[in-house]
């Protein structure tokens, strides 16, 4: 009768098949998980609501603006984009800048709105919020309609 | 067989007229037979079934005699002229007679000439139509004539005249050209036509110059009008006489119209020679025209006698049973009319009625009318009575509108002032019945007016301002007018038992258009004895009201500004002036003053006099507070309370120095601060500026309107030199501008009066950055708020 080998002197052995199957799995896990698309961030804004009258307003509940809301309207023409601030026409989108850093230089940070129409692009919106906010401004708003 | 039934029936109405006429003559000797008048026997048969009324029995008649008849033939066209003809005969004798009434009487012709437009007869067809447009024109001067006082009627009646006689015109033109065409080809036809031709012409001359004539019925008789228009028709029927040959019958009935256009220009003499030179022209008797026209001239002259022994030669004995002729008749109704024969007017009346149909009575209506006009009151020769007699005469017949116009003309010509009311008032009814308002108003108006001492007089007047009113409530002229009627009748009648309700009423319309001051005058203008506890408070409540709306002089610069307060006192101390020997009324006066005048106002105020009711206390109390601050002994009643804070307040507001003793008076009487913008102003005055606060964000929470709320409120902190009150002054301009669109005036005003308040609280950096902001932000300023923005300096 042959006795089983009741020595231990096997060499520890590393088999490398499973571990070449759990490398790929993570491999193909990686891969379909990655993406190579830059990241977006959202712009530090939100959409501005509707004012409310003084009957409505309760001084309880909201804090009373002591410097109104900025409006930037962006105007969709045929020759080309106009822009109104606070219906005040100006030629170039530096203009928002220039006149925004008047404004904070008095040490006040009214909120801006950007009222952009259907038909401006959104670059051009953009442009308007940089402005605004290269101004210094910190609460930039976009206009929306109510649904 | 079926061409005898005509012939049947046409015997059988001759046997008829031959009946009636029998029972004629068996009423009385001189009655005579109808005879015959032309050489046409139906023309005779229809001219007595017309004279008889018998409307009926002669369009039954036509239409039978036509139907079988070729519609082109001559047949047919006589019978459907003579159709017409008695269709605008019937018409006539109606009371109404417009166009759609016109177009009934056409329509014979007008269908024919519609199926066949070249008619053979076509012209003569078309004098028909022109005759019918006459009669038209005739009874709207008619109806002018009986109703003199409306120029609606009367403007209707020019026009349909003018149309009339521009259509004769153009009709003999057409005549002429016809006949033109005729003579070039004179075969016996055309011969024979153009023979019919030449008398249709003519009796469009004779035509052209009656309507010429009846246009001076329009006026009133001997007027400059009158006298214009029938030197008019004299021209017409001058140049008529000329184109008409001499003997001939249309020559002569021109002739005969001038005679009466000359009569009608008031120049008698030469209508006495012009008729004496005609008169020769007739063999035989004297047609009726002319024999009306020589009674008619001699009555003008004076000559009454000649012209009753002219009368009596063709009426007889009898008059009623005398010759229809309705010229005579009208003559006789002139001759009794002037010789003021008092009954037998109204009987000829009748008569005239009974003789000649309706037609002839709304002639004989224009007759006596025209004379009771043109008599006036200083002669008053016929008695308004005979006149009223008539219209209640018509009211009973049911026509109300012939009946007003009939007593309209009674009451104005009534010497009575007490029975000219009667008559007015029962003209004023039947008009009314006949929806004819306007003229009842004017007639209510106009104969109260002229009769002002009559007992009924001022509530005649004030039926006509009660009408008004019900004609068109809301009208802007309406109410002008009755404001003006009303006050007429104030001022008229002062002391008539309706007064006072007149006044009321005209408070109420100048209340309603905001003219409180004159309200306030209107009811004070009274006699101090007749005023009870009732009218005094109604006096008191329409100077109250004056007070309120005139705003005061205090510093509350919203407070509404209708009338200037300085006036409204000055006018307020006058009118009481007369009137405060009333207890009654002094109890109020002394109200108003404490309540209402400023305080230097108030030492002016000389003694009242003795207390005459309970409340009189209280009110001389509080008087003599607001003169001299001495605190009263009791407390105001808890009706006048809110009247006594508020004018306290008002003093106080105006005068710092009172409002410690304001302040300890007021919270005594109110105990425990209520919830109100006074509450908080007086926790303002003593420095509880938290309390205060609190107060208005309580007021504003309740307030109907929040915005006013807040503006008041904001006004009231930036008012006070607390520098925490004028921090929430500044707030609170904030919010009530923050609920505005940015850019309004309201929100300008409001951004401008916190930067004022920094600016007073000493936050100049405040104050210049809004400012500044405001400048950058808002492109379309005006010059006027920019300098004020402007003017805020960098500290």
């Amino acid at each position: 009768m042959r006795l089983p080998n009741t020595s231990n002197d096997d060499s520890l052995e590393l088999k490398m098949t499973p571990m070449i199957d759990v490398v790929f799995l993570l491999l193909v896990f990686f891969v379909w998980t990655s993406s190579f698309e830059l990241p977006e961030f959202d712009l530090p804004g939100s959409l501005a609501e509707l004012p409310m009258g003084a009957a409505e307003a309760s001084s309880d509940t909201q804090p009373v603006e002591k410097f109104d809301e900025i409006i930037i309207r962006l105007l969709w023409q045929v020759e080309g984009t106009q822009i109104m601030l606070n219906g005040q026409p100006l030629e170039r989108m530096s203009d928002i800048k220039d006149r925004l850093i008047e404004i904070t230089s008095l040490g006040v940070q009214p909120p801006v709105i950007v009222d952009p129409d259907e038909k401006v692009t959104m670059a051009f919106a953009v442009q308007a919020y940089d402005a605004a906010r290269a101004a210094g401004i910190d609460r930039v708003l976009f206009a929306a309609k109510p649904e | 067989m079926i061409r005898a039934v005509p012939i049947i029936l046409l015997l059988l109405v001759v046997v008829c007229l031959k009946g009636s006429d029998r029972q004629l003559a068996a009423a009385g000797p001189s009655i005579k037979n109808v005879g015959r008048m032309t050489h046409d026997r139906d023309e005779d048969l229809i001219q007595a079934l017309l004279e008889r009324g018998r409307f009926d029995d002669a369009l039954d008649l036509c239409r039978l005699r036509s139907a079988d008849s070729q519609l082109q033939g001559d047949t047919v066209a006589k019978w459907r002229v003579r159709e017409s003809k008695i269709l605008t005969s019937r018409q006539m004798g109606r009371d109404k007679f417009g166009t759609d009434e016109l177009a009934e009487v056409q329509r014979p012709i007008s269908d024919l000439l519609r199926a066949y437009p070249n008619h053979p007869r076509e012209l003569f067809l078309k004098s028909q139509l022109l005759d019918s447009e006459k009669s038209f024109a005739l009874h709207g001067v008619l109806r002018a004539a009986v109703s003199s006082r409306n120029d609606q009627i009367q403007e209707l009646a020019t026009r349909r005249l003018l149309t009339a006689m521009a259509n004769v015109s153009s009709l003999a033109d057409e005549i002429q050209q016809k006949r033109s065409a005729l003579e070039s080809d004179r075969t016996v036809v055309s011969r024979g036509m153009i023979a019919d031709l030449r008398r249709l012409g003519q009796q469009l001359q004779t035509d052209a110059v009656s309507i010429a004539l009846v246009q001076t019925d329009l006026f009133p008789r001997g007027s400059a009008d009158c006298i214009a228009a029938a030197t008019k028709a004299e021209q017409v029927a001058n140049d008529a006489i000329t184109r008409l040959p001499v003997g001939t019958d249309a020559r002569k009935e021109v002739e005969r119209l001038r005679v009466e256009a000359v009569f009608r220009a008031a120049q008698y003499d030469r209508c006495d020679a012009l008729l004496t030179a005609l008169l020769p022209q007739f063999t035989g008797s004297l047609p009726p025209k002319l024999q009306a026209l020589r009674v008619r001239l001699c009555i003008a002259q004076g000559q009454m006698a000649k012209a009753g022994k002219l009368l009596d030669d063709f009426f007889g004995d009898v008059p009623e049973a005398a010759p229809n002729a309705l010229s005579m008749d009208l003559a006789r109704l002139e001759f009794l009319l002037v010789a003021n024969a008092g009954s037998r007017v109204g009987d000829w009346l009748e008569a005239i009625q009974r003789r000649g149909g309706a037609y002839a009575r709304r002639r004989a209506d224009a007759v006596s009318l025209s004379h009771l006009n043109s008599t006036g009151q200083s002669k008053a020769n016929v008695d308004p009575a005979v006149v009223a007699a008539q219209g209640q005469d018509w009211l009973r017949r049911g026509d109300s509108s012939r009946a007003g116009d009939l007593l309209a003309a009674a009451a104005a010509a009534e010497r009575d002032p007490d029975r000219a009311m009667n008559r007015v008032a029962e003209a004023a009814a039947a008009l009314l019945a006949a929806k004819r308002m306007n003229d009842a108003i004017d007639l209510l108006q106009d104969v109260s007016l002229a009769k002002s001492a009559a007992q009924r007089a001022a509530a005649t007047h004030l039926q006509a301002a009660i009408l008004l009113a019900r004609l068109e409530p809301s009208g802007t002229e309406t109410v002008k007018r009755l404001e003006a009627m009303l006050r007429v009748n104030l001022q008229r009648w002062s002391d008539s038992s309706n007064s006072g309700s007149i006044r009321t009423w005209l408070k109420k319309i100048l209340t309603s258009q905001q003219r409180y001051l004159e309200a306030a005058e209107i009811v004070s203008d009274v006699k101090p004895a007749t005023i009870n506890n009732e009218l005094a408070q109604s006096i008191a409540n329409a100077w109250l009201l004056v007070f309120e709306k005139s705003g005061s002089d205090s510093a509350d610069a919203t407070a509404p500004r209708g009338a200037d307060r300085r006036l409204v006192t000055s006018q307020f101390q006058i009118a009481m002036k007369k009137l405060i020997s009333n207890d009654a009324m002094r109890s109020r006066y002394r109200l108003i003053c404490a309540l209402h005048l400023d305080r230097p106002k108030l030492s002016d105020l000389k003694s009242l006099g003795a207390n005459a009711f309970p409340e009189d206390a209280f009110i001389d109390s509080l008087i003599n507070f607001r003169r001299s601050g001495l605190t009263p002994a009791e407390a105001p009643p808890l009706a006048l309370l809110a009247q006594v804070e508020q004018r306290l307040m008002a003093d106080a507001r105006t005068d710092p120095s009172v409002r410690p003793k304001t302040l300890a008076l007021l919270g005594k009487w109110l105990g425990s601060e209520p919830v109100s913008m006074e509450s908080a102003e007086r926790c303002l005055w003593g420095s509880d500026v938290e309390k205060a606060i609190e107060l208005l964000k309580e007021v504003q929470k309740t307030s109907a309107d929040p915005r006013q709320s807040i503006q008041q409120a904001a006004t009231m902190l930036g008012s006070s030199d607390n520098s925490k009150a004028q921090q929430a002054g500044v707030a609170l301009w904030d919010e009530f501008a923050s609920g505005l669109p940015q850019g309004q005036r309201v929100w300008h005003e409001a951004k401008l009066a916190a930067i004022r308040l920094l600016q007073k609280m000493g936050d100049q950096q405040e104050a210049y950055r809004r400012a500044k902001f405001i400048l950058l932000t808002q492109g379309t300023i005006d010059e006027a708020l920019r300098s004020q923005y402007q003017s805020v300096k960098k500290p």
